[in-house]
């Protein structure tokens, strides 16, 4: 506490100066959390940096123990019971942040700061456990590069270091660690799945897809435009027309919902009955969470990223069949072929099941699809008799269809004629299975948006989407769009532009093209951002070395690579800019090395005009006039010039005055008068 | 030059701290000329002795009377004129009837700090009387040695002006004397506070000792402690060499002259509180240490009545 004896004055000493800088770090490393944590936490935080300041600046007495005991113990219960458990990123950076509060409140010398700042640094590293985005890495680097000014600020007693010249000295010792940042985060030996696999965050408003379907409930469908999952193709993607990503499959109906079958049917082996044909395509999924534990593919995927937990269920859809929902970006790759027959031999029981209806639901479109089969037809005839029948009737496609009564199919197929892909997947499905055909409702998005920027596609809930699905004998499960019969446009452009005449006039009006480009452009940065820093994996690890021609390395050789070409970048960079230096002053270096610091600050001064040394001037006549053509350095052109002369000529047997002369020459950057 | 304002020090020494009240004192009496009083000061704990050169009238006796009371010195003036003896100087010995001896009577050269006005007025064997004095600081008189008390200073002077019967110093005479400086007229506002004021000799009579006699021979040891960085004595070293090998002086500095500019510029780096002897305290000094043992050779291209010691200076680089 002696060190800080403070004025209440203007005047800050610089060890208040530093005590401000630490809080500063302390409340920026918080920041990132502060979302996701207890409100009291942060309370506290504030509460203990706001005493620990009052102490320092207006002379309160410091925290005594018998507050700071009791107080640690009710945080520490506090966390404990809010979270039921210390265990997880959520409490354990509760935990943090109650910790670094009480440190706060008691430190009281340089020690105590510094261990203040490097649990700032761990908080910082915890915000990555959750946050992963661009926005937060750019803070995180800067708040690190502050951080480092801080730490050299605590570094010293007495009035602080000019802040500007030492952000520059902090920023130049950043910038040498790059090539090490680099070299290990391309070859570190990466691990399947998310690194940090700690038990997630406890709430998840993350929206999705629902896994039941009532057209007829909904009556003004909002487009969300919340983004549902980015694709990226390796390959010529397919028409848009063939942008049927598919989602869970709807197989029960009681006349009103459509819902997922109850029950696992038959595990994988549909998948070996599946017939690819045609060009494959090959593409890259960055699923945003969506609370659910499925995700998805172009119909029909043939292979994917297996070490992502992905299996096909038996209903081709792809899914994660651990438990838990997904908290963060899932990123896979998957090859699909557009062209394809899903031939699964059904047997009489499954085709009962998908061809079952509810007693005494829909009777008038069971009424006409019986007219349809009266001939005996194939069941391709059937499948375009329903085709035909929604194709010549009014129908409309709508997103504000009117709300449906307790028979919902007859209403909408014969009287309302209004709705959306719900209502059409819904309709057809029902007439086929009253036709006799196996069939059901597969939802999903379907086409997706180009971001042009990045070339990637964009889906987003806009893009939602159901078809159905009809099991023929001889080809298999076969799909049939409803919505393509009635508005063939919104599958093949999607429906966020189809349906957003209105919105482009808004678009028009208020001349928000920029805006749209603007966020297409932060859209594709956070997509590479993803792709590549985030979602930087095993695979994308071994596709990179392979393409160095570095293949099927042991893990020793790995680790032998990673660490040989480490050195190498740091030697190399240390050599370089060793070289660079001397390369600069060319055998005019003093051999001494005050007089070598000396010479640095005397090319500073020279940058501004200030003449050079004449032969016989000594260091201090130099320094005054130095100082009379700039006036503001004058107090560090003094002290540096003090310094030189006790390095120099003064017995310095501890180098103290060189070591001063070198950090203050270093952080020398006088600006013109 | 120093540039006091600018360069901070690290806190005052001990030394300095000595020394300061001194100089204090000094600048009461002589006003404004700070610099030729610290000189005079650093000559003295230097344990050199101290040659004014100037017309008279401009204080030289003054600063002489005054630095003895500052320091506490017993002061002997001697006034040198062509009919001064020897023994004026050391002293005489004379016989006493009661005890059938002859018994030493010790002349003003025993005092701690001697003037002597107008050295250059005395016939040579005087002069040397006092010279001798002052390089053996000690007294032989009828085969007895007598030391001179400690600290002994020598403070001389000469005018410039009516050289005739006068007895120019020589040469090795003037090396004797560590430093020459001038006083010169002070600056208009001084010297207008000066006539304001009236009488120094009041002022001088009034000062009473600022440090001790033990401090004071303290200080004097502590001088040749004062650490020198070896680029200092490359320096030192470089400024003999070029007295002596630019061919613009007659003759070069001596090697005890070298001696003496390094022990000049120990004193004036433990004046100015430094922790060791700085490029600055060298240049300092130097112009006194040159002053009067060099002379300007002809066809030299340092101008006549140029100050020597900024000459050498320039030409000369710190290392």
């Amino acid at each position: 506490m002696t060190a800080l004896a403070l004025p209440r004055g203007r005047e800050l000493s610089g060890d208040a100066q530093r005590l401000l800088w630490t809080s500063a770090i302390v409340v920026g490393a918080s920041l990132p959390h502060w979302g996701a944590l207890a409100g009291w936490t942060l309370a506290l935080l504030a509460g203990a940096v706001a005493w620990r300041l009052a102490v320092a600046l207006y002379g309160w007495p410091m925290a005594p123990r018998f507050v700071r005991l009791p107080l640690a113990f009710l945080s520490f219960c506090a966390v404990l019971f809010q979270y039921r458990t210390l265990n997880g990123s959520e409490a354990g950076t509760a935990l943090l942040v109650v910790m670094v509060a009480l440190k706060f409140l008691e430190s009281s010398n340089q020690r105590d700061q510094l261990v203040l700042i490097l649990i700032s640094y761990f908080m910082m590293f915890a915000s990555v456990l959750t946050e992963r985005g661009p926005l937060t890495a750019t803070y995180l680097v800067a708040l690190v590069w502050v951080t480092t000014v801080a730490l050299l600020q605590l570094g010293r007693r007495g009035p602080l270091l000019p802040v500007r010249a030492t952000a520059v000295l902090a920023a130049r010792l950043l910038l040498y660690s790059v090539p090490l940042m680099i070299v290990l985060f391309v070859l570190f030996p990466r691990l399947p799945g998310p690194l940090w696999a700690l038990p997630g965050s406890t709430s998840s408003g993350a929206s999705g897809l629902s896994d039941t379907m009532s057209p007829g409930d909904i009556t003004n469908l909002g487009l969300s435009d919340e983004v549902a999952f980015r694709a990226e193709f390796m390959s010529r993607p397919p028409p848009a027309g063939a942008l049927y990503w598919r989602g869970p499959t709807l197989t029960h109906f009681n006349g009103r919902t459509w819902s997922m079958q109850q029950g696992a049917r038959r595990g994988e082996r549909v998948a070996d009955t599946i017939e690819y044909r045609g060009e494959p395509t090959r593409y890259r999924v960055m699923l945003e969470p969506n609370g659910r534990n499925w995700a998805f593919a172009l119909d029909m995927p043939e292979s994917w990223s297996r070490d992502r937990g992905l299996r096909m269920g038996s209903d081709y859809q792809l899914g994660m069949f651990f438990g838990g929902q997904r908290t963060r970006v899932l990123d896979y790759e998957v090859t699909s072929y557009v062209d394809y027959s899903a031939r699964e031999p059904l047997t009489a029981g499954e085709i009962a099941t998908f061809t079952s209806l509810p007693e005494g639901s829909s009777p008038r479109a069971r009424a006409l699809a019986a007219t349809w089969i009266t001939d005996g037809p194939s069941p391709s005839t059937v499948i375009d008799r329903a085709m035909g029948y929604l194709r010549s009737q009014p129908f409309q496609y709508t997103l504000t269809p009117p709300a449906l009564g307790a028979q919902p199919v007859d209403e909408f197929l014969f009287e309302t004629r209004e709705g959306f892909c719900e209502h059409y997947a819904s309709a057809l499905t029902v007439l086929l299975r009253a036709a006799g055909l196996p069939a059901r409702v597969v939802m999903g998005y379907q086409g997706g948006e180009l971001n042009s920027i990045g070339s990637y596609y964009i889906i987003r809930e806009s893009d939602a989407h159901a078809w159905t699905e009809v099991w023929l004998e001889d080809q298999g499960w076969v799909r049939v769009d409803g919505v393509a019969a009635v508005a063939p446009e919104r599958v093949a452009i999607g429906s966020g532009r189809w349906s957003g005449a209105a919105r482009t006039a808004v678009d028009r009006v208020l001349n928000l093209g920029w805006l749209k480009r603007t966020a297409l452009a932060w859209d594709a940065v956070n997509t590479r951002w993803h792709a590549w820093v985030v979602g930087y994996g095993p695979e994308l690890q071994r596709a990179l070395l392979d393409s160095f021609g570095v293949r099927n390395l042991e893990r020793t050789e790995r680790w032998t690579l990673l660490l040989s070409l480490a050195v190498i970048a740091t030697v190399g960079v240390l050599l370089a800019l060793r070289l660079y230096a001397a390369w600069r002053e060319q055998g005019r270096r003093p051999i001494d090395p005050a007089a070598r610091a000396f010479a640095t600050f005397a090319r500073q001064l020279a940058r501004l005009d200030v003449a050079p040394r004449a032969p016989g001037e000594p260091p201090a006549a130099y320094a005054a006039r130095a100082a009379k053509t700039l006036p503001p350095a004058a107090a560090d052109i003094g002290a540096i010039v003090a310094a030189y002369l006790r390095a120099r000529y003064e017995p310095d047997p501890e180098l103290v005055a060189l070591a001063e002369l070198r950090q203050r020459v270093s952080v020398f950057r006088p600006q013109r008068a | 030059m120093a540039t006091p304002t600018l360069i901070a020090t690290r806190g005052a020494t001990d030394h300095q701290a000595l020394i300061r009240p001194v100089l204090e004192a000094l600048d009461r009496i002589i006003v404004g000329k700070p610099r030729q009083i610290a000189l005079s000061v650093a000559c003295l704990l230097a344990r050199g002795h101290l040659l004014i050169e100037d017309v008279p009238g401009v204080g030289k006796t003054t600063l002489a009377h005054a630095l003895a009371r500052a320091l506490g010195l017993s002061y002997h003036r001697i006034q040198f004129t062509s009919d001064l003896l020897p023994a004026d100087v050391i002293g005489v010995s004379v016989f006493h009837r009661d005890s059938s001896r002859f018994e030493f009577h010790k002349g003003p050269v025993f005092s701690q700090l001697v003037l002597a006005d107008e050295i250059n007025r005395a016939t040579p064997k005087a002069q040397s009387a006092l010279l001798e004095a002052m390089e053996e600081r000690q007294v032989t008189a009828d085969g007895t040695t007598y030391s001179l008390p400690a600290p002994f200073f020598v403070v001389a002077t000469r005018n410039p002006a009516n050289q005739i019967g006068t007895f120019p110093l020589p040469e090795s005479q003037l090396d004797r004397f560590l430093m020459q400086i001038e006083l010169g007229y002070p600056a208009p506002s001084d010297e207008r506070a000066l006539l304001a004021n009236g009488e120094r000799r009041a002022l001088v009579e009034q000062q009473h000792a600022v440090v001790s006699l033990d401090a004071l021979l303290r200080l004097q040891d502590q001088v040749g402690k004062v650490h020198v960085a070896e680029p200092l004595l490359d320096y030192v070293q470089a400024i003999l060499a070029y007295t002596r090998e630019s061919g613009e002086f007659v003759a070069g500095l001596s090697p005890r002259a070298g001696i003496g500019l390094l022990r000049a510029a120990q004193a004036w780096a433990l004046v100015n509180g430094h922790g060791g002897v700085h490029p600055e305290d060298i240049q300092a000094v130097l112009g006194s240490i040159v002053a009067h043992r060099l002379q300007l050779a002809h066809g030299g291209s340092i101008e006549r009545g140029a100050n020597l010691g900024a000459a050498i200076l320039a030409a000369v680089p710190v290392p």
